[in-house]
């Protein structure tokens, strides 16, 4: 073909052959760089701008397809400047600005999960052996005695694209260094264990279970289940217990130790405290707090 | 960029993102030419060729690339290797390049080739794309191959054109046809799950 | 324009250094591929004419034949004045291509004896048909049947031949087949008729 047309051109293919592909490449190059300037969308230039300040994760934690679809509904005013969870504060003032709105600094929501059992805690296990992910063993009847609790396969784990979760002992340990509260693993677990819930103190109370049977069953499938009792209820008005199930209601939620009494009170270990650097039962944490004020107390004459 | 980052480009391209078995993409001549381990290496090697050339000057010259060229770019530079290694193949390789028919021209739209440019060459230093694509050619070529072992034994009784099945197997014609292709590849790729899941679980 | 320019410089440098880059692999491949091509069909040639092709142990093959285009004046078709080594001696024979379609392109080289009176030899030059069933018109079997008078134009049958210029089609090949006897009866009926015109010139 080269050698064709160089040929009728009267060009000896080494001349002819760049010359033809040059001549091709400008015609093509032009057509694209007009065709770029004529078919361009006109488009708000701030859509351009919040996408490049986005993180470009396109997490999907705004509730948007992607970053791009994220960055037009704010332009648009149909998504706050706030909305990109992923991106935290930092990103919340850079699309502000952008966008001329002053900027409200917002409670970080993180994700925490609704079942405190780890592995050895879960009653009436059986072997199973199909596809080793949460949402396959969920539809399999008997793979654990608790109908409500963590499968413990990992698919929130998985789902997080910011390497924030891993399994331990059959749970998931939530790194909030790394999490950008983007909730994808809130949809990826198929039980509907994890929450997001507002981090008004750096550590938060969590009811660790979503068994909502009476007692008796609940006893029968974990070693720490909520009985749904209402010992907790009795001493605050944090807690609400609902069919056999405790909640906390965190516009009520103070700080931790004004709880204190409350948690004592629980007889199953259900209450669980995210936020530190791992989930701890709260027997532990107020424990550790006591040890603490103590050893205070002890060392300081010494220092004064 | 570490040593042991590019290893695992490299690995990546191998194992975890090996382009027929687990992307799958670059089906054309996955399934048109495995029909014999021969076919099959030399398709793998030329798509090799190609793929670590066009990753190395696309990754060269990506500060320069304009959005909207970008493609005619790839396509030039990708159509120029493939001109290349069809010609060498005629002029070296003469009757593996006749079985291998218009499957060596076609490497220019595999799908391989064009997709490292864009998440790879485009975006990473000259080392690492070259390495990338290192590891992915191989990748392909390990694919290719293994294909063309499996296809080869079963459909003519060899390998590499010596017999190994004795007489007395007759071969089966079905593995040399399109429809062993698609048997073969899936049985294979069913194979891969197996292995990455089995992997998985234990880690 | 300067911007736009500024754009596409990249296009036009690279079309510059591969345009150069393709110019010269076409250039130095050329010949040899080429020699290749001609290479083939020489062996093919000897193997349709004098029936043998003996190689040494690097798979060189020993030629006792070369080839001489003739100038024909129908373009389409290309066939070759089959000659012993050196020239010297008489006519080996006719060597034809014929072109046709089956599942795909089919390019076949038919031997012809020197008078034109006999097919000597079929051999098939390219052909992309359905392994275990069109390709076995490469087969050894088949290709013999060719092997036979060409005054009378083949004719294909599927039972067992009973006149002599009959052909069995191949079983589950009826396509490929066809298109084989018929390329042969093609180019042979072409190629009689232009060396007759060349030799009355």
């Amino acid at each position: 073909m080269l050698m064709n047309v160089s040929n009728i051109l009267g060009l000896s293919v080494l001349v002819g052959g760049p010359v033809i592909l040059v001549g091709l490449g400008l015609l093509l190059a032009v057509g694209l760089s007009i065709a770029m300037i004529k078919l361009r969308v006109e488009q708000d230039p701030r859509i351009e701008q919040v996408e490049a300040a986005l993180p470009g994760a396109n997490c999907g934690g705004c509730g948007y397809a992607g970053c791009a679809a994220f960055a037009k509904a704010v332009v648009e005013g149909k998504a706050p400047v706030t909305g990109c969870t992923a991106g935290g504060e930092g990103i919340g003032q850079a699309i502000a600005k952008i966008m001329g709105i002053k900027f409200e600094v917002q409670v970080k929501t993180r994700p925490v999960i609704h079942c405190a059992a780890f592995e050895h805690q879960r009653k009436g296990k059986k072997p199973y052996h199909g596809v080793q992910q949460c949402s396959e063993a969920n539809l399999v009847a008997g793979v654990q005695g608790c109908t409500y609790g963590c499968l413990g396969f990992g698919d929130c784990v998985a789902s997080c694209k910011f390497g924030a979760l891993h399994m331990d002992r059959g749970l998931p340990e939530f790194d909030y260094s790394k999490c950008t509260s983007c909730g994808a693993c809130v949809k990826a677990c198929p039980r509907g264990l994890i929450e997001m819930i507002p981090f008004t103190q750096e550590a938060m109370l969590v009811v660790g279970c979503s068994n909502r049977d009476p007692a008796r069953v609940v006893r029968e499938v974990c070693e720490v289940g909520c009985l749904g009792c209402g010992a907790c209820a009795k001493k605050s008005d944090v807690f609400n217990v609902d069919q056999n199930l405790a909640s906390i209601d965190y516009n009520k939620f103070d700080t931790l130790e004004s709880l204190r009494s409350a948690c004592e009170k629980c007889p199953a270990g259900a209450l669980v405290v995210f936020g530190r650097e791992k989930r701890i039962p709260v027997k532990d944490v107020y424990a550790k707090t006591q040890s603490d004020t103590q050893a205070e107390a002890q060392s300081e004459p010494v220092n004064s | 960029m570490s040593k042991s980052n590019l290893v695992s480009q490299f690995t990546n391209g191998l194992w975890a993102e090996n382009p027929s078995l687990v992307m799958l993409i670059g089906m054309c001549p996955t399934l048109a030419i495995t029909n014999s381990v021969a076919n099959a290496l030399t398709m793998g090697m030329a798509t090799m060729f190609v793929l670590v050339c066009s990753n190395l000057v696309i990754s060269l010259i990506r500060s320069q690339l304009q959005a909207h060229l970008r493609i005619l770019v790839y396509m030039l530079i990708v159509a120029t290797f493939v001109t290349v290694a069809d010609y060498m193949l005629q002029a070296y390789l003469f009757t593996m390049s006749q079985s291998l028919g218009p499957y060596v021209p076609l490497i220019i739209v595999n799908c391989v080739i064009l997709a490292r440019a864009e998440i790879c060459a485009a975006k990473k230093g000259p080392v690492t794309s070259f390495v990338d694509g290192l590891g992915v050619g191989l990748g392909f070529t390990f694919s290719l191959t293994l294909l063309g072992v499996i296809r080869e034994l079963f459909g003519s009784r060899s390998i590499l054109n010596y017999q190994i099945l004795p007489d007395s197997f007759e071969p089966w014609v079905v593995m040399v046809l399109p429809s062993g292709a698609f048997l073969t590849l899936g049985l294979v790729i069913g194979l891969v799950n197996y292995l990455r899941s089995r992997k998985r679980v234990e880690a | 324009m300067l911007n736009m320019l500024k754009q596409i410089w990249l296009v036009l440098v690279l079309s510059l250094i591969f345009g150069a880059a393709l110019a010269y692999t076409d250039q130095s491949t050329k010949q040899r591929i080429a020699e290749n091509r001609q290479q083939q069909i020489r062996e093919l040639a000897q193997m349709a004419t004098v029936g043998e092709l003996v190689r040494d142990e690097k798979g060189q093959a020993q030629f006792k034949i070369e080839l001489k285009k003739l100038e024909l004046s129908d373009k389409t078709l290309v066939a070759y004045e089959v000659l012993p080594i050196g020239g010297k001696g008489p006519r080996v024979g006719y060597a034809v291509i014929g072109e046709g379609i089956g599942w795909d392109r089919l390019l076949v080289l038919i031997g012809l004896s020197p008078d034109l009176s006999k097919i000597t030899g079929l051999e098939i030059l390219e052909s992309r048909e359905t392994p275990g069933l069109g390709e076995r018109i490469k087969g050894d079997e088949f290709r013999a049947q060719y092997r036979k008078s060409a005054q009378k134009p083949l004719e294909l049958v599927k039972s067992t031949p009973t006149e002599d210029h009959q052909v069995m089609a191949l079983t589950g090949a009826t396509i490929s087949s066809e298109a084989v006897t018929a390329m042969v009866n093609t180019a042979v009926g072409k190629v009689r008729k232009a060396i007759q015109s060349n030799n009355k010139n």
